[in-house]
């Protein structure tokens, strides 16, 4: 068993962990990209996707503080869809989200991520993503790009989609790996990105029907 | 002749662990009420890091107790004592176990992972749960009121030994740390 020297090293090893040791280990970073979906009206063999089922829709995010990933939510947002894989030129995928609603993973964190530090939702209570492009490259997988405006700040933005089709229903997965302080969110003390990451990860769910 | 001092292994698990609870103790009571801030994220972080180790480092611990018999306690000690002494080390021994694991189930419990050294993610104990997650947080506090209250009692205890010179603290010191005068 253990010698009594690998005891002392291994509290030796933790204090100075713990004493020297800013664990900074951001996300990391990933090629940046969002947003949701799309479809354009359909051409006569295809009809497309415009319904967007919102019960068994949804908008989330993962975001890192010390490392430690935590699960975040946005329970109300709206969608406008129109996507079509025969038309991608017509076919877009908007978003609003209600910010003022936002879920960051505790009562504590909430109360904290509405203030005017993150997303001051009194000024700026929503999200928006409004596409100006899909393109494919095959396999269900397609790059959205679009605008994204958030906290005042508009960027433009590409993000992987996955769509899966069966019958008249598509589920549509975009995901987003967002930078926070692109966007003004989490100033102050707060632009310490060793704590709370900078990378931010939405997921975007909609599933969809065709008329 | 059965030892008279508890063996390297026992004494450096018994050192390691409260070198991090005396640090993980006084970490929890200060940043638990502190305002949200990157600061007070990182403390709870690093409290999580001592927290856990201790848990780590008390599985060898019962194992080596499971299967060595400590030295016997002094022929001359009262009854009562010796009868205390057990009972206050077997209850050590549970809230060494308890503390930790009701913090893990609080952090799991309220959707925050532990990262061990902001390096391993260790599995969540239960699925999150608001509910569950201030039980937990209200267990976590009350065992520790227990415990600080008990480890007082157990340095008391020791510090009462060496006063009295009848060596018992003296076998849980290392070799390096013996006082000169017995
Ligand atoms: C030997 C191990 C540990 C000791 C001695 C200890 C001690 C403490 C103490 C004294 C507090 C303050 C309680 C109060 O507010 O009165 C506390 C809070 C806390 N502990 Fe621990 N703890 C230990 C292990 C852990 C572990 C393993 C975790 C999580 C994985 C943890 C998570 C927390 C959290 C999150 C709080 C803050 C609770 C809150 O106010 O929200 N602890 N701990």
């Amino acid at each position: 068993m253990a010698s009594p020297k690998m005891f002392v090293t291994c509290v030796t090893l933790v204090s100075t962990l713990v004493g020297f040791v800013a664990v900074s280990a951001d996300a990391a970073s990933k090629p940046a990209a969002v947003s949701a979906t799309t479809v354009t009206t359909a051409s006569a063999a295809s009809a497309a996707f415009t319904q967007v089922v919102a019960a068994q829709s949804r908008a989330d995010f993962v975001f890192r503080q010390m490392n430690v990933p935590v699960q975040g939510h946005f329970p109300r947002f709206a969608a406008q869809l129109n996507f079509n894989p025969a038309q991608l030129d017509k076919s877009f995928a908007n978003l609003d989200i209600d910010l003022s609603q936002i879920d960051a993973g505790s009562d504590e964190a909430n109360a904290e991520v509405k203030s005017a530090t993150w997303f001051n939702v009194r000024d700026y209570p929503r999200a928006k993503f409004v596409s100006s492009k899909i393109t494919t490259h095959g396999n269900g997988k397609y790059l959205v790009t679009g605008t994204l405006t958030l906290k005042g700040k508009s960027r433009e933005i590409s993000a992987p989609l996955v769509v899966t089709t069966q019958g008249k229903q598509a589920v549509l997965d975009a995901s987003l790996p967002l930078k926070r302080i692109d966007f003004g969110i989490g100033n102050g003390e707060w632009l310490d990105t060793s704590v709370v990451a900078n990378e931010v990860q939405v997921k975007v769910r909609l599933v969809a029907l065709q008329p | 002749m059965t030892n008279t001092r508890y063996s390297s292994p026992a004494i450096g698990l018994h050192w390691a662990i409260a070198i991090l609870v005396l640090a993980a103790w006084p970490l929890g009571w200060y940043m638990a009420d502190l305002p949200l801030s990157p600061n007070k994220l990182q403390l709870i972080s690093w409290h999580k890091w001592l927290g856990i180790t201790v848990l780590m480092l008390m599985l060898p611990r019962l194992l080596w107790r499971a299967t060595h018999t400590p030295p016997p306690l002094p022929a001359g000690m009262p009854n009562w004592q010796s009868k205390a002494a057990h009972l206050a080390h077997f209850a050590l021994y549970a809230l060494l176990l308890a503390v930790p694991l009701s913090g893990w189930l609080m952090s799991s419990a309220k959707g925050y992972p532990v990262v061990w050294l902001g390096i391993w993610q260790l599995p969540d104990l239960i699925g999150k749960d608001k509910e569950l997650g201030d039980l937990f947080k209200e267990a976590h506090e009350l065992l520790n009121d227990a415990f600080i209250l008990l480890i007082v009692t157990h340095i008391g205890a020791a510090v009462m030994h060496r006063v009295k010179g009848d060596g018992i603290l003296q076998r849980m010191l290392p070799a390096c740390c013996q006082p000169r005068n017995r």
